[in-house]
């Protein structure tokens, strides 16, 4: 498949709304994690207050669940910079199942008892009459994508891929597909999801050992033909000045270490699952991210390239072919989004195996177990790593569903 | 040029019985398996009937073994042998449920009032975290375990995109075979719906029919009854006996609003003409119409087929499967597939149930009652979410 232009990029993530500067922030063992009210305290990389340049409405933010709300902010963020939407742009989403509106089923539940009984009448009129009736908009997953889509007019073909990990993989190569094949000129794809939901992280509580460090986030590029993405122009900043995370962050990282031969940058820390337990690692720091909302500019600003994405099973012969697709791209920078120590380990491992000139940086040492953000998130690092001069780089998603994701950019499209 | 992708073998589990042939000929037939729910007390409820799959009420996951029979079946009528690699598995599901029992303690742990008790709420859900196992509910779980089943280490894909899923599930396996990464596929759509949280949930949005009466395009409809199963294809780059192809594949959204459908259609324009120019026709015999009963959306669809086809219309018939199963809601539109499909292979257009008093704003060659009998070498089906995601597909004789 040709490789397609990416001519304009977004993030929210626990830094904060912009993706330049996200692979020096892993390589300097930045953390953004805090304790999370809405997890009775829990260590978690949420994001920071949104910036009100791309900050949804009060009014709508009460149809959205998490996810659409950052997907719409980190929409609002790839347009600000002077992209424009047009109706018949494709979008294609990872999106995450995100959960019931607590506060909502909350609202029922006392009216619902009758004396110390559950009553599934008065549950279903009492019950029912007490909560917003909207709320069954907040369980819809493909509202991560339709919310944006509709707030921005766009009528493109279009796919909410649910993902814990590698799905936003599949929707990027839907993304480069549809866009190759001509069924749309443009595309934005990536992926949206908090796990900063108590029913999410008690899920991913239960999955991970040592825990996971939840964490939320969106982020988005648009893509183009390659013939869109020719020429190269300086990004510019746009937007008001915010910082990331606020005081009270607690690391999570076990350290960084050199970025190459065999060293892993950015590893998440085992156990931290409250602020107690987490504590703070010697070598983390807070580190402001000061800057633009994200950048865009004209239509014939190029990012990179997208050569590839794709998603395997991880069997043995999924993971070898993954690894050796990866050897072939020969990318100078690797980054890491694994669902959990042990994966992040083994993958660690097999990566530095293949490619042991190469840099690896674990994107989810700061953002945190983003679910369907996730890799959406790491795909930024690797296009960081293009502005910082790489020729290519890579991206590995072991997902917790068995499946393995690759995705790859270059600076050039050759 | 295109790889054709070739429609190899088909399998359901529906309320009408656990495999494809039973449920077509009931359908066929005219028969209705929408019921008052007996496994769940429903008084009370905005709507206390569904087109309900029957089971042990064993299994933790039902959407998983309704679609394990439902590829079972189409996977043996597939006679394909393929390398595993070639393989992909693509699938419409939303989230599986945590029993309504844990979703109550949980909101209880939450405290009364207006305060919500966040850490009292974390120690609960830490309690009961082995009754919140994501295998069993979420959207994943279902094409993951799929693909290790069969065997299958293609691409492993689920979209949950509402009441679209199957059928951009199908949109989206086509795009892999024709694209060459994959030489078959497991393609499809699974829901299980008839739940106390999803029913509290479409009925507060007042989408459910408060009759009780699924009756897709009549001058009576007031809402859509809830259904479940599977519908399941294997899609393939190789014809072998295959009498149906995938010809063409369209989406679109609508970018009007959460619920309810442009009032012009054009959302639902253009996803059907995109996948009418994809497959290179402009007419069908047969439209198996996304239809759900709701007065709104039916009258848009029925605006939206008459801007597609035109005079052409006359030509073709429309049929609606929620009248007899329901709203399958992620699987609708593989359902629907299957209708379409059915109509090209065997030439039998199955009616819309409940159709009795066709509205007037709904004016289309509708077939109902009995299913009617007519050589078909086109079909449509459509799919149209909440939140405005089309998709549409189209058949046609290979």
């Amino acid at each position: 498949m040709k490789p397609v232009a990416i001519l304009a990029a977004s993030a929210l993530g626990a830094h904060g709304a912009d993706w330049r500067g996200v692979a020096g922030l892993i390589r300097a063992g930045a953390a953004f994690a805090s304790p999370c009210a809405e997890l009775g305290g829990v260590v978690g990389a949420q994001v920071p207050v949104i910036p009100a340049a791309i900050a949804v409405e009060p009014r709508a933010r009460k149809l959205m669940h998490r996810g659409a709300e950052l997907a719409c902010s980190a929409m609002r963020a790839l347009l600000v910079g002077g992209v424009t939407a047009e109706a018949q742009d494709g979008m294609f989403l990872g999106v995450g199942a995100s959960g019931i509106a607590l506060h909502e089923v909350q609202a029922m539940v006392p009216v619902s008892f009758e004396g110390p009984s559950f009553s599934q009448a008065r549950f279903a009129t009492e019950g029912l009459l007490a909560c917003n009736p909207l709320f069954a908009f907040q369980m819809m997953n493909n509202f991560t994508l339709c919310h944006p889509a509709i707030r921005h007019g766009l009528q493109g073909p279009n796919a909410a891929l649910f993902s814990r990990g590698a799905g936003t993989v599949g929707a990027l190569a839907e993304a480069m597909a549809a866009v190759n094949s001509g069924e749309c000129e443009r595309a934005i794809a990536g992926g949206a999801d908090s796990a900063l939901h108590p029913i999410t992280w008690s899920e991913l509580r239960r999955d991970r050992d040592p825990p996971a460090v939840p964490g939320e986030g969106a982020a988005l590029v648009l893509l183009a033909p390659q013939a869109a993405g020719s020429s190269r122009r300086p990004l510019r900043d746009v937007g008001e000045e915010f910082t990331g995370a606020g005081s009270g962050s607690v690391g999570l990282l076990a350290g960084p270490g050199r970025g190459t031969g065999g060293q892993v940058m950015g590893t998440v820390a085992p156990g931290a699952s409250s602020a107690e337990a987490a504590g703070l690692p010697a070598r983390s720091a807070r580190v402001p991210v000061t800057g633009g909302v994200p950048t865009a500019s004209g239509a014939d600003l190029s990012l990179g390239f997208l050569h590839r994405s794709e998603v395997r099973r991880a069997s043995p012969l999924g993971v070898r072919e993954t690894l050796s697709a990866l050897a072939a791209f020969e990318p100078s920078g690797v980054v890491l989004a694994a669902c959990g120590a042990h994966r992040m380990a083994e993958w660690s491992r097999s990566v530095v195996a293949a490619l042991p000139a190469s840099e690896l940086l674990a994107s989810s040492s700061i953002f945190g177990e983003a679910l369907a953000a996730s890799a959406a998130l790491g795909l930024l690092v690797a296009l960081d790593l293009l502005r910082e001069g790489a020729g290519r780089a890579a991206l590995v998603v072991a997902g917790p569903d068995g499946e393995l994701g690759l995705v790859c950019v270059s600076r050039s499209a050759s | 040029m295109k790889r054709r992708v070739f429609v190899r073998g088909i399998g359901c589990v529906s309320a009408f019985g656990r495999s494809w042939p039973s449920t077509s000929e009931a359908l066929a037939a005219g028969r209705v398996a929408i019921a008052p729910v007996e496994h769940f007390d429903f008084r009370g409820f905005p709507s206390q009937v569904a087109a309900a799959v029957r089971d042990d009420g064993a299994q933790p996951d039902r959407r998983r073994a309704m679609a394990f029979s439902a590829v079972e079946e189409a996977w043996l009528a597939s006679g394909l042998s393929v390398d595993p690699v070639r393989l992909g598995v693509f699938l419409g599901a939303e989230s599986g449920r945590a029993s309504l029992e844990v979703v109550l303690r949980l909101s209880r742990a939450a405290g009364p009032g207006p305060g919500f008790d966040y850490d009292g709420f974390r120690r609960a859900a830490l309690g009961l975290g082995d009754r919140m196992d994501a295998t069993a509910v979420s959207p994943a779980a279902v094409s993951s375990a799929l693909a290790a089943k069969f065997g299958a280490l293609g691409p492993c894909e689920t979209i949950s995109l509402a009441c679209s899923s199957g059928a951009a599930a199908l949109v989206e396996a086509t795009r892999a075979i024709r694209a060459g990464e994959i030489d078959a596929a497991i393609a499809g759509g699974v829901g299980a719906d008839v739940d106390p949280m999803m029913l509290a949930g479409f009925g507060l949005l007042g989408a459910l029919s408060s009759r009780g009466v699924s009756r897709p395009f009549d001058a009576h409809r007031d809402g859509f009854v809830v259904g479940e199963g599977a519908a399941i294809v294997v899609l393939s780059a190789e014809r072998g006996a295959a009498s149906v192809e995938l010809a063409g594949v369209g989406r679109s959204l609508d970018a009007h609003h959460l619920t309810a459908p442009d009032p012009g259609g054009e959302g639902a324009v253009l996803a059907m003409s995109r996948a009418l120019r994809d497959a290179g026709l402009d007419s069908v015999g047969y439209v198996q119409a996304h239809g759900t009963s709701t007065p709104l959306n039916d009258e848009v669809e029925a605006v939206a087929l008459r801007r597609v086809f035109g005079a052409r219309l006359a030509d073709a018939r429309v049929g609606s499967v929620k009248g007899a199963l329901g709203h399958w809601i992620a699987g609708a539109g593989a359902l629907g597939f299957l209708c379409a499909v059915h109509s090209v292979a065997r030439g039998e257009l199955l009616p819309t149930a409940g159709l009795t008093v066709p509205d007037p704003r709904c004016e289309l060659p509708h077939v109902a009652g009995l299913a009617a009998r007519a050589s078909v070498d086109a079909a449509l089906c459509n799919a149209f979410a909440f939140g405005g995601a089309n998709s549409c597909l189209v058949v046609r004789r290979a």
